[in-house]
């Protein structure tokens, strides 16, 4: 395009001369009669002069111009191998049209200068430029029909690939953006995922077939400090090896099945549940801080466990109790009933008689009623009760009242041994009583299974250096070595069968610790003692004349 | 066994470790019984039966030493002949179904009338052929048909056992203790026993229970007191 434009302007510039020329007088001169050198060309009429003239000269402009182009075009071309068969076209063509420019040139040069010779040689140049042109032409003109052919229906079916391949763009890229809504729509799910993952208070982490950590939610980041993603679990966590967890873990990972269990890990000191699921590419764990929920789970055992106890000792006391009851009732009803009948009836019932027999009816009527009392005590929850000054001898006066009756069907003597000043203390005064009455029962249960023939049980208390010693010792046949390291523990019992759950002693210490005391076996004695020992704080103490001193120095035969 | 028709002429041997019941209960006694003993314990007990013959035995079940339930066992290895049982208790925690079977006539709670206490008293002396003469006056709540073979135990699991005062036998049937009507008929026998009666122990695991006489009807009356008469058990029921 470029080119036309330059072309244009030549010819724009070459039209400007000649106007130039027009007004400047040469061509008014150049009309008249007298500029013809030679009088016989074209009839010596001016306007036919002028026409030939005019159109040879354009013709030879436009001649040369299109050989211009025809080179022009070639050199273009020249590059491309499967035109090179064809550029002879162009060179001979351009110079069969140069040879016929330069012959029209000569028809305008020999109007004026009749130089006939040279301008047949120009035309015979032309002439052998167009004749062999010509020939080749039309010798290669049948292919060149064939090769334009062949180019064009190239041409077409190019442009139907491309039209194709168009189109084949246009969908792969309404797939590409298919594919990148799904990719936008999967990371959405993916964000939600993590969020529930990240909201969940359990850490959820992922394990390979190869032990390796693959994904630790934020918790299981924050709270396993040791979790460190893509290296082996069990260098992270070196506790668990060894553990029931191993056990449980490889049982989830080898045998693909669901596996929950409760896990004490100790370098965190927390409880864990802990939930594997496996999946296909190794195992899921969820882990739940069940720290607290077991705190207070445990404190419910520990709870259902006194009161199983408590009914436990209720049920070994009810007979005595109902036996130590149902004495007194039937003496007064007895007496009662004697009275009412002697009355109604003839004999003279002296008053000295009508008032033993109430007395006798009033003293038993006392026996009734502190066994009651020392029951009522005995069948309440006490954990909750508030903290109260207690006297030691009002709560071991109701502990022995509670088991005399068992004692003496079994013929076991009990002793007391309380020294007298021993100050008010600090105390859920139940609580206490159930610790003296358990350790009672013990020395009871040791004597009557041993068959001992000393049967005796000592109930003492000393005030010491701010404690209060209450001491229950027994003449049973004493606690072999190898149990005495046990003797505390949950469940552990050297009752017979039916006898006792072996929960007795680790509640009552714990009673005991709660109060801020102890319970112990005391190590260095001919007998078997157990010891209480209670802190007195100084606000407990209340004014000496309260301290009350009902102990009766009691020493076993 | 004592067979007699008065406590006037019993020997009576009074057992608790309670001093004001003994004294209660001795006031009662001593003035309806020919001779009274009293003892604390069972072994006191034990030492007066072995020495005296007694008609008697009235006995707290709880005491320290021996309580009546060792006494009871052991009388039957020591002393012959045995006399009539009862136990004065103030909680049931006793096997009655072997208490019963080892003779023992009646369970009496404390505290009890004097009259309850002399009227089983009585009983317990009497002689069969004076007891179960008139139907309870209140209609039975529950009613028993045994199909038993025999009588005794030689006639196979599906026989009745009498004992001194009731028998026991093997039921499908559930019962609570309590009053009952009884209809047992006998596979070999031709007669029938029908009465009324106490549910006085029942066992579902073994479908046995155990029922004392209150009533036994004239048609079965008398040759019910020869076969008690000619086996004189030592239970007062036994236990299957």
């Amino acid at each position: 395009m470029a080119h036309l434009k330059k072309l244009f302007g030549l010819t724009a510039l070459g039209v400007l001369a000649l106007a130039v020329l027009a007004r400047s007088g040469v061509l008014a001169s150049l009309f008249s009669a007298n500029y013809l050198p030679h009088r016989y060309c074209y009839l010596a009429q001016p306007w036919l002069v002028w026409t030939n003239v005019a159109s040879d000269s354009l013709i030879a402009i436009s001649y040369v111009v299109i050989f211009s182009c025809l080179i022009w075009i070639a050199r273009k071309l020249r590059d491309i191998p499967d035109i090179h068969a064809y550029l002879w076209i162009f060179f001979s063509f351009g110079l069969f049209i140069v040879a016929c420019g330069a012959t029209h040139l000569m028809e305008v040069v020999t109007v004026w200068w009749p130089i006939y010779p040279f301008s047949a040689a120009v035309k015979v140049v032309c002439m052998a430029a167009s004749i062999p042109t010509a020939l080749l032409f039309a010798k290669t003109t049948p292919a060149l029909a064939k090769s334009i052919r062949r180019f064009l229906e190239m041409l077409v079916s190019t442009e139907h690939e491309r039209d194709q391949a168009l189109s084949a763009l246009s969908e792969s890229e309404a797939l590409t953006a298919e594919r990148q809504r799904s990719a936008e729509e999967l990371a959405a799910v993916n964000e939600q995922l993590n969020s529930v993952l990240e909201c969940t208070s359990d850490s959820v982490i992922k394990i390979s077939h190869e032990w390796v950590l693959l994904y630790g939610n934020g918790k299981a980041l924050a709270g396993l400090s040791d979790f460190r993603m893509g290296e082996d679990y069990w260098s992270c966590f070196p506790a668990v090896a060894g553990s029931s967890s191993e056990q449980h873990l490889r049982a989830a990972m080898d045998g693909h099945a669901e596996t929950t269990w409760e896990n004490y890990f100790e370098p965190y000191e927390l409880w864990y549940r802990v939930r594997a699921f496996p999946t296909d590419d190794g195992l899921t764990i969820f882990l739940s801080n069940i720290t607290e929920e077991k705190k207070i789970r445990d404190q419910l055992e520990v709870e259902q466990l006194l009161r199983e106890k408590r009914i436990e000792a209720l049920s070994h006391m009810a007979g005595g109790l109902a036996h130590e009851i149902s004495n007194p009732l039937a003496i007064i009803h007895g007496r009662a009933s004697d009275l009412m009948s002697r009355a109604g009836g003839e004999d003279q019932l002296s008053a000295h008689e009508v008032h033993k027999a109430c007395e006798n009816i009033v003293k038993t009527s006392d026996r009734a009623i502190r066994i009651l009392r020392g029951l009522r005590g005995f069948a309440r929850e006490a954990g909750k009760d508030p903290m109260e000054l207690a006297s030691v001898y009002e709560i071991a006066e109701q502990c022995i009242e509670l088991q005399q009756a068992r004692f003496a069907v079994q013929n076991v003597r009990v002793g007391i041994a309380l020294e007298s000043g021993i100050p008010h203390f600090l105390c859920r005064e139940v609580q206490i009583g159930q610790i003296i009455t358990n350790l009672l029962n013990n020395a009871f249960d040791s004597i009557v299974q041993s068959y001992s023939a000393e049967r005796w049980v000592s109930l003492g208390a000393e005030y010491t250096n701010r404690e209060i010693h209450i001491d229950v010792t027994d003449s049973g046949p004493g606690i072999e070595d190898h149990f005495k390291a046990h003797l505390m523990e949950p469940f552990f019992t050297t009752k017979e069968l039916g006898l006792g759950m072996g929960v007795g002693l680790s509640l009552s210490r714990a009673i005991a610790q709660d109060h801020g005391g102890s319970l112990t076996l005391r190590p260095d004695t001919e007998h078997t003692c157990f010891r209480l020992i209670m802190p007195i704080k100084g606000s407990d103490v209340s004014n000496e004349e309260e301290l009350s001193s009902i102990g009766v120095p009691y020493r076993p035969a | 066994m004592g067979c007699l028709i008065d406590l006037r002429e019993a020997t009576i041997l009074l057992v608790d470790d309670e001093p004001d019941l003994r004294e209660i209960f001795g006031f009662w006694l001593s003035s309806i019984c020919g001779t009274l003993y009293k003892a604390s314990n069972g072994e006191e007990a034990l030492a007066v039966l072995k020495t005296t013959p007694i008609d008697l035995l009235v006995t707290d079940v709880r005491m320290p030493v021996m309580d009546g339930i060792a006494l009871v066992r052991r009388l039957t290895e020591l002393v012959k002949p045995i006399p009539s049982i009862v136990f004065v208790s103030g909680f049931g925690d006793v096997d009655q179904r072997e208490m019963y079977s080892l003779g023992v006539e009646a369970f009496l709670a404390k505290p009890l009338n004097r009259e309850d206490f002399i009227d089983v008293l009585k009983k317990a002396v009497a002689e069969r052929s004076a007891l179960w003469l008139d139907p309870v006056a209140a209609t039975s709540r529950q009613s028993l048909i045994l199909h038993a073979e025999g009588i005794g135990g030689t006639a196979g699991a599906k026989s009745i056992r009498l004992g001194r005062g009731g028998f026991s036998g093997h039921t499908e049937e559930s019962l609570i203790l309590g009053k009952v009507s009884f209809h047992c008929h006998f596979v070999s026998g031709q007669s029938e026993m029908s009465g009324q009666g106490f549910v006085r122990w029942y066992s579902r695991a073994d479908q046995a229970v155990g029922i004392e006489f209150a009533f036994l009807d004239p048609t079965c009356r008398s040759w019910v007191l020869k076969e008690i008469a000619a086996a004189n058990p030592r239970s007062f029921i036994p236990s299957c």
